[in-house]
């Protein structure tokens, strides 16, 4: 946990100064009060000294948590945001509705549903679901195929 | 205010409100009686469905909606003996053992009536007491208004219950977030970067889709796939609690339903908070103490009416002041504002119809949830089986169907994604999500009002300690931010003194 504590520390240390330095420009005194970019500066201030309370924090306290972020369950959870991100952009090629019955057959089977049939059943009932909702009474222009 | 009242009965009594509240109430349902699915992700969940629906019709879902999750985590509480929310965890103590007796059915219609009643209770208080609330807020200006978000915000410590430096480190980035996009005051741009999409300011529905429901069933992939839920098998003869279970429990729920409306009303409790007091003054009046726990009428009433009742208090400051009680209402409160409703006492003033048709449609909304619960009961025990292989996928789809639907943009999508792996990983490092929702909520008021009560004070920030509204406002809000680390190095100490 500790390594991590100093890792999200310096990541935050990072954004506050580039929101520091991002508001340095903006004007100083709008009607005799402080301007736009007086609040985002405090912002960028109180995350710099949020980051060196959590290191000092956690150097301070013994912690025998340990964060695995390779364990079979957590690759199982890449796998699975790959998935999604290959899906936001298939539905844009392949459309929508073909996206989401390829999407939703390879996740199911992934995650173990040993049925075949339920596999189908559940995919068409989704699909038919958010064609209902969504494109019939919400009349969302959900994207269409763009391959030919 | 009878003008008001007679406009909103015309509106919620017609056959179009009743059908809109009624389906947010079972969808609420459904999705709170799916264990592991919680409050805050079935509302991020159905919130694009309440679209579909404009002004005060999608509001009143999203209220039914609030109602139905709220009653539904008690549902897999009571027969897995997994409680779907924090909430439902003391329900699952006496629930899950009569359960276990065979008396599934009793315990799912105690747990029904109890939720109702505390509901409906905590609506009549709801109606009382905001608009004095609302009235004695009328006269506050920037300063207090400032305050008001500063204590709103100071909730984020009691949210945070394993690390308040990590809830503040959320509720800092919320803040930030909040500021992308165009100045209110002045009109200037912020941290777009020049880009179109940017100007708004990222939109909130995406973020809160990505960080409550895309994020969780991600944590879900890794933690419960392949987990077997255990089966159960229950018999349904009647629906309706007996007479001797009534007799027994009717004085508990109004207890409860008390507690929980007080302690809903007071920002940073929560559901959880409510259930765990009811159930132990309910312990403590009994005159069978020693049957708590091993399946007691009065030990489902108590937590069950105590935090359902929560729906009710925690809708005082949210309508009345414009500052949310816990993530859920914080969720809510975005949500009433994408659909055009600013809460706050300006609102009891200017459109006191739509108070009233919430107050309402609360009351219906609390009315359908016992119908429903009395009624579906079976549906219910069925829904709980449904399996994580199934569940996931489908609210991975949901997420992108979602996150597309509110502004037909592909963007918003893809801020989805981003936020939800950002908020998977969050979860995993131990940081609470809540606090960049209530972060992102405030921020703009909070900013907005502190520089307005500059320009009123001409730079002089004594114009918040010489108010005696903004003063005490201000006071509270450090007593609460610092209540938790307080109390943390009292009980140090005290184990310090203990162990020498």
């Amino acid at each position: 946990m500790k390594k991590w504590d100093a890792f999200v520390a310096a990541l935050l240390v990072g954004l506050g100064l580039v929101t520091i330095y991002l508001s340095k420009d903006f004007p100083k005194e709008v009607s005799s009060a402080p301007g736009p970019g007086f609040y985002p500066t405090i912002l960028g201030i109180l995350l710099i000294i949020l980051a060196i309370l959590l290191v000092l924090n956690s150097f301070l306290k013994q912690s025998s948590q340990k964060t695995n972020f390779w364990s079979k369950e957590a690759r199982r959870v890449y796998f699975t945001f790959g998935l999604t991100v290959i899906y936001s952009i298939l539905m844009y090629y392949v459309g929508f509705y073909l996206a989401t019955v390829l999407f939703l057959v390879t996740t199911m089977l992934f995650m173990g549903v040993k049925k075949k049939w339920l596999v189908v059943v559940m995919t068409f009932l989704i699909t038919l679901f958010i064609f209902i909702v969504f494109d019939y009474f919400l009349h969302t222009p959900f994207p269409t195929q763009r391959l030919f | 205010m009878a003008e008001n009242i007679l406009t909103a009965m015309t509106q919620i009594f017609s056959f179009s409100s009743i059908i809109v509240i009624f389906l947010g109430v079972f969808l609420g349902l459904v999705i709170g009686a799916l264990p592991g699915l919680t409050v805050t992700m079935g509302i991020a969940l159905l919130f694009p469905v309440t679209f579909a629906f404009d002004g005060l019709l999608g509001v009143l879902m999203l209220l039914g909606i609030y109602v139905g999750a709220v009653y539904g985590g008690s549902v897999s509480a009571i027969l897995l003996n997994t409680p779907g929310t924090p909430a439902s965890v003391a329900t699952a103590m006496d629930g899950y053992p009569m359960v276990k007796q065979g008396d599934a059915n009793r315990a799912l219609s105690i747990s029904t009536l109890s939720s109702g009643i505390g509901g409906i209770i905590s609506v009549i208080a709801l109606v009382l007491v905001s608009p004095l609330l609302a009235k004695f807020a009328l006269g506050f200006s920037a300063p207090e208004y400032f305050a008001l978000a500063f204590f709103g915000l100071s909730i984020i410590s009691s949210v945070s219950s394993q690390s308040v430096i990590k809830g503040l480190i959320s509720g800092v980035l919320g803040l930030l977030i909040a500021t992308i996009g165009v100045d209110t005051l002045t009109g200037y741009t912020r941290f777009t970067f020049d880009t179109i999409y940017l100007l708004e300011g990222i939109s909130f529905i995406p973020i809160l889709i990505g960080l409550f429901a895309f994020s969780q069933a991600l944590i879900s992939v890794e933690e419960d796939l392949g987990k077997i839920i255990g089966s159960v098998k229950v018999k349904i003869k009647r629906i309706l609690p007996s007479k001797e279970d009534f007799n027994k429990i009717k004085v508990t729920i109004l207890r409860s339903s008390l507690i929980g409306t007080f302690i809903g009303s007071i920002p940073g409790t929560g559901g959880d908070i409510a259930a765990f007091i009811s159930y132990n003054e309910a312990k403590r009046f009994s005159k069978e103490p020693e049957k708590f726990g091993k399946g007691a009428p009065e030990g489902i009433a108590a937590p069950e009416s105590g935090n359902n009742s929560v729906t009710g208090g925690a809708m005082v400051p949210l309508l009345t002041l414009g500052i949310p009680g816990d993530s859920v209402t914080a969720i809510i409160l975005g949500a009433l504002m994408v659909q055009g409703l600013q809460p706050g006492p300006l609102l009891f003033k200017e459109q006191g119809d739509q108070v009233y048709s919430i107050f309402l449609g609360l009351l219906v909304a609390n009315i359908c949830m016992l119908i429903l619960g009395f009624l579906a009961i079976k549906l219910f025990i069925k829904v709980v089986k449904v399996p994580k292989s199934i569940l996931s996928p489908l609210i991975l789809v949901l997420c992108f169907v979602g996150a597309f639907a509110i502004n037909n943009n592909i963007v918003d999508v893809y801020v989805m994604l981003i936020t939800g792996i950002i908020g998977y990983f969050l979860i995993k490092l131990k940081y609470p999500i809540s606090p960049i929702v209530i972060g992102l909520i405030l921020g703009p008021m909070a900013e907005a009002n502190l520089r307005r009560s500059l320009v009123l004070s001409h730079g002089d920030i004594s114009i918040f300690f010489t108010r005696p509204v903004s003063a005490v406002l201000l006071i509270l809000a450090i007593l609460t931010l610092f209540y938790p680390i307080l109390m943390k190095l009292i009980k140090r100490k005290r184990s310090h003194v203990e162990k020498a």
